[in-house]
Parts: structure tokens; C-alpha cells; sequence
């Protein structure tokens, strides 16, 4: 399974998460005499293309008594509860019961934009009565258009202090190594994670990677705060790279070394860029002392030499 | 020929009156791609950059002959706008914006792969069949055209898989971005597939990363190629559990992580590079090979 339960998700748990189940019309009132207490969960494969539905013991992370995938295009279809109530070895009201439970789910994680919706314990007695005892939400965090309530949740952002700081001015980051002498900032995802690579491959051991995103599009003022608490970092040393498609460069150029002067910087800076406006940038960047390399590789072997030096 | 552009190719822009949409409307133009009109849904009637806007996908297709669309609508309207794209009969939708929904990226993938149309992204950076029809933030001037299929979730990837394929003597076919969002509308195994049916393609350039399954469902594919494949995939140090930069790059599982993808890849008769600098010099080697 390859379940969006990474940290992207916003949680909602508890008491919040059960009413809205109660709102849903959904029992969770304590049954007297339950029969058995199974975990049943809804959660979006990204793989699959579909919600993945998972009976399991109740408070066990063990194999599922069943699963099945739910096509978006058509939802929960009837041979859905016969195969998770024949899992459960349920048969007559009992199984038509978890029939309908998974309907009740499946539409609730649907309008609550749940990548992952887990109810644990569901509780189910021999005449087939059943009571949602306790929930808990992963919510896509990309639908917040959709749930403006959802601003008013207490949610804790992932990540550490310094990458929520990035994550709020646009950008990326991850800090890698605590220990590592090297901070490097680059355009795009791919670029990200692939000097990342290459630099450890080297020997290099990285403090943080950042992905500027689309931020150079938005010159300094969109540039400069996530500049700003990268080089604040003051590594051994420090590598701006990139390949950019928009005439930018020379902006993006600019932005750094006004930001490396504001702060005083003083750890060595490598830089490699290519695309439009190269030459400009470069000047700049020669102009203000640091590094110009003309290939990524070249800087990339250049940072990782000058952080062991 | 190449894949899903070609100089037959007439493309559309979804939300062409926005800031982002206009402003692509002026790049393409200027690169002379074949961009024939736009649609904002109320705007019908207006002109951008001197090529008219209709109110629907539908009336763009009758009027203009339609069979490609570049998206640049806000996040909220991408389902919809999909779904119209694809109702009007158009085959090929770029979804160039990213913050889409996972439950709409999986919705439009799925309504779009049961009606024959393939949706790129969410978060593509387009798709280039190079000197036939670029629709994609890649600047053809600094790539060159050949018979080397090039196929990344990142734009940023597809830039360097080409530029190290040139500065090894090659050139590109079709650069494809599927898009760095979780849930996408098309996969590593699909691109596989329409370059092992090009003609015009000689082999393939395949970058993964880490998070979801795109690239072990793409094993069997290339097992079954009589093309070469080079792969790489990206984020082997990446900390897990940590996303980095795509909403979709987070290892979660093992098989979501570098060593289980190279693995299958391997076995599958991929070859591998050690670094994205080594792509075109791994593709050097797998032709030798061929």
C-alpha cells in the first residue's frame, strides 16, 4: 500500500473527530454487550487509484481480516460489504450492518476531504447493532478551500521549527543532518533531491536541502524569506543552484547577495545557474565574492571539497 | 512523430484570461507553439494576446479543432475543468497547477483514463515532443530534438535528463513531466509504453523518486520493452518521512524508498545511473548495448 499518511495530512481526533461521525448520523453510543470490537479504516491508495477499506482487530496493527479498493468513479459497491462481512465471518444482519457502515464511512471521508478516516473501536453485537467509540481524521490539507473551519482546528504543521519557517514563506525545506556543514538552495523538487544525493554520495553531509518552488517569480520580496533563515544557518558552506526557464536569474542572483550582505554572511558561497539571463547573474555573483561554477556537477564536488577543507 | 504532441497538435489554455494562463499564452506564442484559442468559463468573447476565449472546452473543440489543453485554472476549478476538457473530447490535459485536491486528482484520473484521455500532472511542468509542439515551462532553446524519450515527475529533472543526454551527443523525442502531486493521472509505466510504440523513439530516460509505487508498477513495463531504459530514481538520502518539495516525494514504506525501485528497475533490465549527471553517458552505454 502506498497511503497518503505522510506528513501532509492535518489531524483531527478525539472528541472533534467523533461528533463528526455523530453528525454523520452515525452511532457511537456504547453498545451493552458487544460481541466483537474491530478497527475499520477508510484511506485514499495513491497507487491504486481508489480508498482502501481495512477491517482489523480492534487496537492491532495486525494482518486485516479483509480489504478492499473503491473505485471513485462508482463508490462502495454491495459485493464491498459482502467480502469485508465475509472476512469477519459475519453473515445475516451483522454483515448487512458493516455493509452499511462502510457506506456511512466512505461518504463521511468524502466530504471531509479524509485522506485516511480510522475508526477504532468499532463495537458490533450479535443483532448486528454497531457503535463508533473513537475516530480519528487525516485531512488533506489541499482542500482547505473547501473546510474553512478547518483554520479554527489546533493543528501542529509538521516539521521542524526552521522548515515550518520555510514552509510559510513558500518554499521546501528539510533539514537533513544536524550535524552537517552544508546549507543548499535550489529551483525545483527533482534538483532538490537529486544534489542532495549527490552530495552525500560525495561525502558531504548536509544541513538543509530547500526547493525555492516558484518563489524567483516573485523577486525579492518573495525571495528573500526563504533566503533569509537559510543563510541566517551560517554553514560552513553555503550552494545556490538552478535552472531557470523565466528570465529571473539575475533577479534571483541579486536577491541572495543582498540578503548575504544584510546578514554578513560570511560562510563561502558556490553557486551554479544556467537558463535565461546567465551571464547577468553570474556577474553578480562573481561581483560579490562567491563561487561561479559552470556546471552543477563542478559545484556540486566544489561544496563537498570546501566543506572538508 | 513522438507522444502525445505532434505537429498536428491544437491546444487550448484553461484559464488563458488569468494572470498565470495569459502569461504562458505570451511564452507559447512567442516559441510559435500551436496555441489557437483559450476558455474561461464568462469570458467568452474576449481576446488574449490576440487568440479568442470561449466559455467551453466544447465550443473551443467545434470551432477550433481542439485535441490539447494546457490548465492554469486555480486549484478549486481543476476538477471541474478536467472534466469538461475531457467530456469535450480532448485527449491530452496538462495540468499545470499544483495544491490540487488528492480526492480531485484521483477522481480526474480516473474519469479521464475510463474515457481514453490522459491528464498530466496535478503539477506538471507540461510536455515538449520537441520541433512538433511544445506545451511546457521547459525553454526549447536550451534542449535539443532527437530519439531519446525523456519521462519525470519534475520539470526540473526532464531539464537536466535532457541536458546531460545532449552534452552525451543526444537529443530528445518527447520530454514528459507526469507531475509531483501524490495522485497523478499519468504514470512512469504509461509514458513507457506510448515511447516503446513511437517509432520515432529510440530509447528512454526514466526519472523516479521516492514516494507512491509509480516506478516498481513501471518494472513489468520495462521488462517487456524492446527499447533500452535508463533510470534513476532521486531522494536515495532524503530523511524519511520528510516531503521534499513534490506534495507525492515522502517515503513512507520500503517500497516507496531508493533501494527497492533501483532494485526493480535493475531487474527488469533498466539501466541504471548513478546520478542524474550520468544519464546521457548510461544511455550512451544501454544503445551500445541494444
Amino acid at each position: 500500500m502506498a497511503l497518503l499518511d505522510g506528513p501532509p495530512a492535518l489531524r483531527l481526533d478525539g472528541g472533534a473527530a467523533l461528533a463528526r461521525l455523530a453528525a454523520a448520523g452515525l452511532p457511537t453510543e456504547a453498545l451493552k454487550a458487544p460481541a466483537r470490537s474491530l478497527a475499520i479504516e477508510v484511506a485514499l491508495d495513491r497507487d491504486a487509484r481508489g480508498h482502501r477499506i481495512t477491517v482489523r482487530q480492534s487496537g492491532a496493527d495486525t494482518a486485516p481480516f479483509a480489504q478492499v479498493i473503491v473505485d471513485p468513479l462508482t463508490g462502495p459497491l454491495a459485493h464491498h460489504g459482502r467480502r469485508l462481512a465475509g472476512g469477519l465471518g459475519l453473515t445475516g444482519m451483522p454483515a448487512k450492518a458493516i455493509g452499511d457502515l462502510i457506506g456511512k464511512l466512505y461518504a463521511l471521508a468524502l466530504a471531509e476531504d479524509a485522506i485516511q478516516l480510522r475508526v477504532d473501536p468499532v463495537e458490533i453485537d450479535e443483532s448486528g447493532a454497531l457503535a463508533c467509540r473513537a475516530a480519528g481524521f487525516g485531512l488533506d490539507r489541499m482542500a482547505e478551500f473547501r473546510h474553512p473551519a478547518w483554520r479554527d482546528l489546533p493543528i501542529e504543521a509538521p516539521g521542524t521549527p526552521l522548515e515550518r519557517q520555510l514552509l510559510a514563506a513558500g518554499a521546501v525545506g528539510a533539514e537533513v543532518d544536524p550535524d552537517g556543514d552544508i546549507a543548499a538552495v535550489v529551483s525545483g523538487a527533482g534538483l532538490m533531491m537529486a544534489s542532495l544525493d549527490i552530495l552525500v554520495a560525495r561525502g558531504g553531509r548536509v544541513r538543509l536541502m530547500v526547493d525555492m518552488q516558484g518563489l524567483p517569480l516573485q523577486g525579492a520580496e518573495g525571495l528573500a524569506p526563504l533566503i533569509e533563515p537559510a543563510a541566517a544557518l551560517r554553514p560552513k558552506v553555503m550552494f545556490y543552484g538552478g535552472r531557470f526557464n523565466a528570465p529571473v536569474t539575475d533577479g534571483f542572483a541579486r536577491t541572495v547577495v543582498a540578503v548575504h550582505r544584510k546578514l554578513a554572511v560570511e560562510s563561502p558561497v558556490y553557486t551554479w545557474v544556467d537558463g535565461n539571463k546567465v551571464p547577468e547573474a553570474q556577474a553578480i555573483f562573481a561581483e560579490a565574492g562567491f563561487i561561479v561554477c559552470d556546471t552543477l556537477e563542478g559545484a556540486l564536488a566544489e561544496v563537498v571539497a570546501a566543506a572538508a577543507g | 512523430m513522438a507522444i502525445l504532441l505532434n505537429r498536428d497538435t491544437r491546444a487550448i489554455i484553461q484559464g488563458m484570461t488569468g494572470k498565470v494562463g495569459s502569461a504562458m499564452a505570451a511564452r507559447f506564442l512567442a516559441a510559435r507553439q500551436p496555441l489557437v484559442a483559450g476558455v474561461t468559463p464568462g469570458r467568452g468573447g474576449a481576446t488574449v494576446e490576440g487568440l479568442p476565449v470561449f466559455d467551453s472546452c466544447h465550443d473551443a473543440v467545434a470551432e477550433c479543432g481542439v485535441d490539447c489543453s494546457f490548465v492554469t485554472v486555480p486549484a478549486p476549478f481543476a476538477l471541474d475543468a478536467v472534466y469538461e476538457a475531457v467530456d469535450a473530447g480532448i485527449k491530452v490535459i496538462m495540468l499545470y497547477i499544483e495544491n490540487v485536491p488528492v480526492l480531485d486528482a484521483l477522481r480526474m484520473s480516473r474519469y479521464a483514463r475510463a474515457r481514453g484521455a490522459w491528464v498530466l500532472g496535478p503539477n506538471s511542468a507540461g510536455c515538449a515532443s520537441l520541433g512538433l509542439a511544445n506545451f511546457s515551462e521547459m525553454d526549447e532553446r536550451f534542449l535539443t530534438a532527437g530519439r531519446i524519450g525523456v519521462v519525470a515527475k519534475s520539470g526540473a529533472m526532464c531539464m537536466e535528463a535532457a541536458h546531460y543526454l545532449k552534452r552525451a551527443g543526444y537529443g530528445a523525442s518527447t520530454i514528459l513531466s507526469i507531475g509531483g502531486d501524490a495522485v497523478l493521472g499519468t504514470y512512469h509505466g504509461d509514458a513507457l509504453a506510448m515511447f516503446e510504440a513511437d517509432p520515432d523513439t529510440d530509447g528512454v530516460v526514466m526519472v523516479g523518486e521516492i514516494g507512491g509505487r509509480s516506478e516498481l508498477h513501471a518494472a513489468p513495463v520495462v521488462a517487456g520493452m524492446s527499447k533500452p531504459v535508463t533510470a534513476l530514481v532521486i531522494g536515495r538520502h532524503a530523511p524519511r518521512g520528510r516531503q521534499m518539495g513534490h506534495a507525492g516525494a515522502y517515503q513512507g514504506e520500503a517500497e516507496e524508498g531508493f533501494a527497492v525501485k533501483t532494485e526493480a528497475l535493475r531487474k527488469a533490465g533498466a539501466w541504471i545511473a548513478d546520478d542524474i549527471t550520468g544519464v546521457g553517458e548510461t544511455m550512451r552505454r544501454a544503445l551500445g548495448n541494444a
